[in-house]
């Protein structure tokens, strides 16, 4: 067994497209909010400096969470399947290395949204008894592969 | 749950594995059970729950009977035509429905325009539960609940009313053994802890809050409509009469948690017969439970505030298939000594008790504490001092809020740890509950290490596991080297 070798595969490049376009979803209404709030306090009699430090924090934390935290979560990424078990090593702030032992395995999907066609990317969603776990990027090629090597793994019997 | 007919595909055939596989649990000693129709009490079940669902247009047409004039009229007419409609389409439905078991599955069809038929194979039957309403238990018939690993406590079959003997004919068809024996080991929960379950329930704490908000609204709306002051004029002060407000919700909450932990624990009862665990509880509503011991891959084990004083606990179950359901559900020791714990779970469920040349107890370091304590103290020493900032009256808040945050840190520290021997995992955390969870070590179903970049640096790493019922248990800030240990451990072996 290799038993401390971290995981060695990364995602595809272009996930940090699909994880900079899910951080849009937030940050974009946060930009929007906080430039409206910045120009109604202009109206206002507040100290000029509030609204130009407001819109600065808002810009700040949109790059963040659209350029530094997709780069980051990519870099971070790892997966591999060995025979008994599936590792998953991932995160931004926190590095989680997760591993799920192929036998409690109950089923495996591919998922796919309108972002990630655009991208030519499919998500593995790895279902257990106790919960779920995602692959959230990979090539279609390599997700059908990983999909039905972890069924085709899975298919020992277990007494959940 | 969809009324179609549902057949869960059986996995596919056995491949070489390191792990033996699971015999198979129901070898059905007859084959089949002829088709057959529920007790007659499912035609009076029937036409009560048309009575239930008609209330509401009966309400209306009381109301218009009575602005007519002709009210008695009207309740006559009403009795006498619902009565009929509600047990003629109540006969109806009792005799289309049927269960049966052919092709080594137990098949249940129900309903008259549109005929429903539920299959469920033997091998995916866990048990056949036993719930007995007050309609139930009027006519001595029982309820079953045919329960697979994916339903909840409502089964994925429901027969509403099967008598006895029908009952074992069933469960001895379907391969399930009837309890004969009478020494089997048994643990009771006796009027004097039911009580004491009462007094300490952990509701408690979720109530107040509630309870709380319900007599501030109250007080706001006396207010508002100037009927507070006759309220406030039997009070001597202000203070004095929200004090008393508090300790009138209090009290509430403790008679509310108190009745509700009655009505779930009366009468509780474990027995353990072979390889299943068989628990009874409930007062209006009984209940029986069948639980196979290998679906037990684990058990929790809560400490209350009110509890740990006391060197008391609860138990549950982690069982795959109950992890959505209401605690009492899966409720194993309602409350039960500490001490006791090991002994009880000797003999109740055995794959999960220590084995007495115990493995150290391995618990965060020293130069932990401050990663527990100083997160949360500070948010909310922040949070406090802007609140203090926004409302100058809530200053006290800072230096209260504060202290306690800082506790309840050096307590999370304190209860922390984990212990892995050679049969189970022991992960434990918590500040004002403490709570243990016992595991299989080779039945999780998934486990993590986790590290900031500041705990590695500071050779910390964080160890959590997922066990079948999507129970997660965390321990945070373990010497790394420790939690790689434990981690390696962890993983399956070929």
């Amino acid at each position: 067994m290799t038993h401390d070798s971290e995981p060695t595969n990364r995602l595809p490049s272009q996930a940090r497209l699909l994880f900079a376009g899910r951080s849009l979803a937030w940050a974009a209404p946060l930009v929007l909010i906080a430039f409206t709030g910045a120009g109604a306090l202009e109206q206002s009699d507040a100290p000029g400096w509030i609204p130009t430090a407001i819109r600065i924090a808002a810009v700040l934390i949109a790059l963040a969470g659209l350029v530094v935290e997709p780069q980051r979560r990519w870099r971070n990424w790892r997966y591999e399947l060995r025979d008994d078990e599936i590792d998953l090593r991932r995160g931004v702030l926190v590095i989680t290395r997760t591993l799920i032992p192929t036998i409690r395995v109950q089923h495996v999907d591919t998922q796919r949204t309108w972002l990630s066609d655009q991208l030519g990317l499919r998500s593995v969603v790895i279902h257990t008894a106790g919960g779920s776990h995602r692959i959230p990027a990979l090539r279609p090629d390599e997700a059908t592969r990983i999909r039905d090597r972890i069924a085709q793994l899975a298919q020992r019997p277990d007494d959940v | 749950m969809s009324d179609e007919a549902r057949e869960q595909p059986d996995r596919p055939g056995p491949a070489p594995s390191g792990e033996p596989a699971p015999a198979p649990e129901h070898q059905p000693s007859s084959p089949a059970l002829a088709p057959r129709r529920l007790h007659p009490a499912g035609a009076v079940l029937s036409a009560l729950d048309d009575v239930r669902n008609a209330i509401f247009s009966i309400v209306v047409l009381l109301v218009l009977g009575s602005q007519s004039g002709n009210l008695g009229t009207v309740l006559v007419l009403l009795g006498v035509v619902g009565a009929a409609v509600a047990v003629a389409t109540g006969y109806i439905r009792w005799r289309a429905e049927t269960y049966e078991i052919a092709d080594r599955s137990i098949r249940h069809r129900h309903g008259v325009i549109s005929p429903d038929e539920t299959v469920v194979p033997l091998a995916r039957v866990h048990s056949i539960d036993i719930a007995q309403g007050p309609v139930q238990r009027l006519f001595g018939v029982n309820e079953l609940h045919v329960q697979t690993a994916g339903g909840g406590e409502k089964g994925e079959i429901v027969l509403r009313a099967v008598s006895p003997t029908e009952t074992a004919r069933l469960r001895a068809a379907a391969g399930l053994p009837e309890t004969i024996a009478t020494d089997l080991p048994e643990w009771r929960l006796s009027p004097r802890r039911l009580i004491l379950v009462g007094l300490t329930a952990p509701q408690l704490g979720m109530l107040l809050p509630l309870v709380g908000g319900a007599f501030a609204v109250g007080n706001d709306l006396l207010g508002q409509q100037g009927a507070r002051d006759t309220l406030a004029d039997r009070l001597p002060t202000e203070t004095e009469g929200v004090l008393l407000l508090i300790a009138a919700a209090i009290v509430a909450a403790w008679v509310l948690s108190f009745l509700g932990s009655l009505i779930a624990f009366a009468g509780f009862s474990v027995t353990r017969d072979g390889d299943h665990l068989r628990i009874h509880r409930g007062f209006l509503q009984r209940r029986a439970t069948s639980v196979p011991l290998r679906r037990v891959h684990a058990v929790s084990v809560a400490e209350g505030p009110l509890r740990r004083p006391f060197g008391l606990c609860s138990v549950r179950l982690e069982t795959a298939g109950y992890g959505s359901e209401p605690s009492a559900a899966r409720t194993l020791f309602p409350l039960l000594p500490i001490a006791g714990l090991d002994a009880q779970l000797a003999i109740f469920v055995p794959a999960l008790a220590g084995t007495g040349t115990s493995a150290e107890f391995t618990r965060p370091p020293r130069r932990a504490i401050r990663r527990y304590i100083l997160p949360g103290t500070l948010t909310v020493l922040l949070l406090t001092i802007a609140a203090a900032l926004a409302w100058p009256v809530a200053w006290p808040t800072i230096p209260v809020l504060t202290a306690l945050a800082a506790l309840d840190g050096l307590a999370r520290y304190r209860s922390a740890g984990s212990q892995l021997d050679s049969t189970r995992l022991l992960l434990r955390q918590g500040s004002i509950t403490r709570r243990t969870l016992i595991a299989r070590p080779t039945r999780l179903q998934d486990h993590s290490f986790a590290q900031t970049t500041f705990q590695r640096e500071a050779e910390l790493a964080d160890i959590s596991i997922t066990v079948a019922s999507g129970t997660t248990s965390k321990v945070a800030h373990l010497e790394a080297t420790a939690a790689t240990t434990l981690f390696n451990r962890l993983r399956p072996t070929t």
